[in-house]
C-alpha cells in the first residue's frame, strides 16, 4: 500500500527489496552492455561471459554473483529482465541466431524446437547463417538430416517471420532496454518495471490530496481516511482487537466505521 | 455567492449526526449549498468550488483535509482523554488548521482569522 505511487493512493515510498533488484540490474546491464573495463575483465575471465553457464561451483562463488544470476535468470523471478532488455539491430555480429531474443518477443529456440534440435548452427551469431547478395541477404541455414515434410512447413513458417526484421549492413549490434526511446538502463526504469507488475486504475483523488495546501499530517490523516486505513472501532475488530462496544465514540448510536466517522 | 457542482444526494443514513453537523457548518461558513456524497473519496472530489482557479481549490481542498484531520482528533480525545463531543469545536479546529497552513505557508497571504472565520471567499478568492 505505501509503496504504490500517489496517484494510486500510495505514499510512493521505495520498496527496498525491489530496489536492491535494480540496482543490481544495473551491474547485469554493464555486464552485457559495456564493451570494455577492468572490472568486467575480471568477472568474465572467472564467470565466464553472457548466459554461459559458469564454470565455477556455486561454493565457490561470491555472495554478489550468486544474487546477481538469481536476480536476472530467464527462467525464474528475474524473468523481466531479459524481457525488458533487447537488440537494436545492425549487421548482427554479436546476436545469436537461435538463443538471443532478436525477432519479436521470443527466441527462435523456444518458437521452433524441432527446428532447433536439428540445426547445426546452434550458438551462431546471425551474421555467420547468411550472405549478402547483390545487396539482399540471404539465409544458408544448415541441418543435421534432411527435414521430413512437416518439418518443412515448419522452416517456411520460420523463414516468413525471419522475413519481417530487416538486417542494416553498416551499423553494429547494440543492446536496447525498455521501449523504443529509451535505449539506455536506468535503475529508476528498472524499478519501475519491477513495480509495473500488477497495477490498478489512477484515481484522480489522490493526486489532488497531495496537492492540497494543508499541513502534511493533516493531509496523511486525510490519506488514511480516504484509504480506509485509520483504525477506528469497527476497523479494530475487524482485525481482532477486543473492545466493549464498536458505537461511534461521537454520536454512540452506530458501529464507528471511516465511512460513519467522517461522512 | 460561491457556486458549487451540484450531485445526487444519497440518503445518508449511516453517517454520524456530529459529522454531518460539522460539514453543514463548514458549508455556512463559505455559503455554499452542497449535498453531501455518502462515499468518502466522490466527497472529496465533489469538494470542489467553480468560481475559482485550480490553484484556490487546493486550497478549498486543503479545508476539507482540515476538517477530516479534526474530526479524527476530537475522536481520539474523546475516546482516549475522556474529552467531550462538540461539534462547535471540531470545525473551529478545522478553521483555524486551515488558516494556520495559509499563514505560515503562503506568502502572499495576510489575512488574519477574524478575516478568515468571517469571510472566507475572498482570502480564497485572493490566494495566488
Amino acid at each position: 500500500m505505501v509503496c504504490k505511487p500517489r496517484e494510486e493512493g500510495g505514499l510512493r515510498l521505495r520498496n527496498i527489496q525491489n530496489f536492491n533488484i535494480a540496482l543490481l540490474a544495473k551491474w547485469k546491464w554493464r555486464l552485457i552492455a559495456e564493451e570494455k573495463g577492468r572490472w568486467k575483465e575480471m568477472v568474465v575471465s572467472k564467470y565466464g561471459q553472457g548466459s554461459e553457464v559458469s564454470r565455477i561451483p556455486v561454493k565457490l562463488q561470491s555472495w554478489w554473483w550468486r544474487d546477481l544470476v538469481k536476480v536476472c535468470e530467464p527462467d525464474g523471478d528475474g524473468g523481466w529482465f531479459q524481457k525488458e532488455v533487447g537488440w537494436k539491430l545492425g549487421c548482427r555480429d554479436k546476436v545469436r541466431f537461435w538463443e538471443d531474443i532478436w525477432n519479436g518477443n521470443s527466441s527462435l529456440k523456444i518458437l521452433f524446437p524441432r527446428l532447433y534440435s536439428l540445426s547445426l548452427n546452434q550458438g551462431q551469431k546471425v551474421e555467420e547463417m547468411g550472405r549478402w547478395d547483390d545487396g539482399v541477404w540471404r539465409w544458408n541455414l544448415r541441418w543435421r538430416r534432411a527435414r521430413f515434410e512437416w518439418e518443412s512447413k515448419l522452416e517456411e513458417e520460420m523463414l516468413i517471420l525471419l522475413s519481417t526484421t530487416r538486417l542494416h549492413r553498416e551499423e553494429k549490434d547494440d543492446h536496447t532496454w525498455g521501449n523504443e526511446d529509451e535505449r539506455c538502463f536506468s535503475v529508476n526504469s528498472a524499478y519501475a518495471c519491477l513495480v509495473n507488475q500488477g497495477r490498478g486504475t489512477h484515481l484522480e483523488v489522490f493526486k489532488l490530496l497531495w496537492k492540497a495546501k494543508a499541513f502534511p499530517n493533516v493531509v496523511t490523516t486525510a490519506w488514511r481516511a480516504l484509504t480506509d486505513n485509520l483504525p477506528t472501532r469497527e476497523r479494530q475488530s475487524r482485525k481482532g482487537v477486543m473492545l466493549n462496544n464498536t458505537l461511534c465514540a461521537l454520536c454512540q448510536t452506530t458501529a464507528e466505521s471511516n465511512q460513519h466517522l467522517f461522512m | 455567492m460561491l457556486y458549487v457542482r451540484p450531485r445526487l444526494n444519497p440518503i445518508n443514513i449511516s453517517s454520524c449526526k456530529l459529522a454531518l453537523s460539522v460539514w453543514s457548518m463548514c458549508f455556512r461558513w463559505f455559503g455554499i449549498v452542497l449535498a453531501q456524497h455518502n462515499d468518502i473519496k466522490i466527497n472529496f472530489e465533489s469538494f470542489h468550488l467553480f468560481q475559482v482557479n485550480y490553484k484556490q481549490n487546493l486550497v478549498w481542498k486543503g479545508v476539507w483535509t482540515s476538517v477530516v484531520r479534526s474530526i479524527w482528533d476530537q475522536r481520539n480525545e474523546v475516546v482516549f482523554k475522556q474529552g467531550v463531543v462538540d461539534a462547535e469545536e471540531i470545525f473551529q479546529k478545522a478553521q483555524i488548521k486551515s488558516w494556520l497552513w495559509l499563514k505560515h505557508k503562503s506568502n502572499s497571504f495576510t489575512y488574519s482569522l477574524v478575516d478568515w472565520i468571517l469571510n472566507p471567499t475572498s482570502c480564497i478568492t485572493s490566494f495566488k
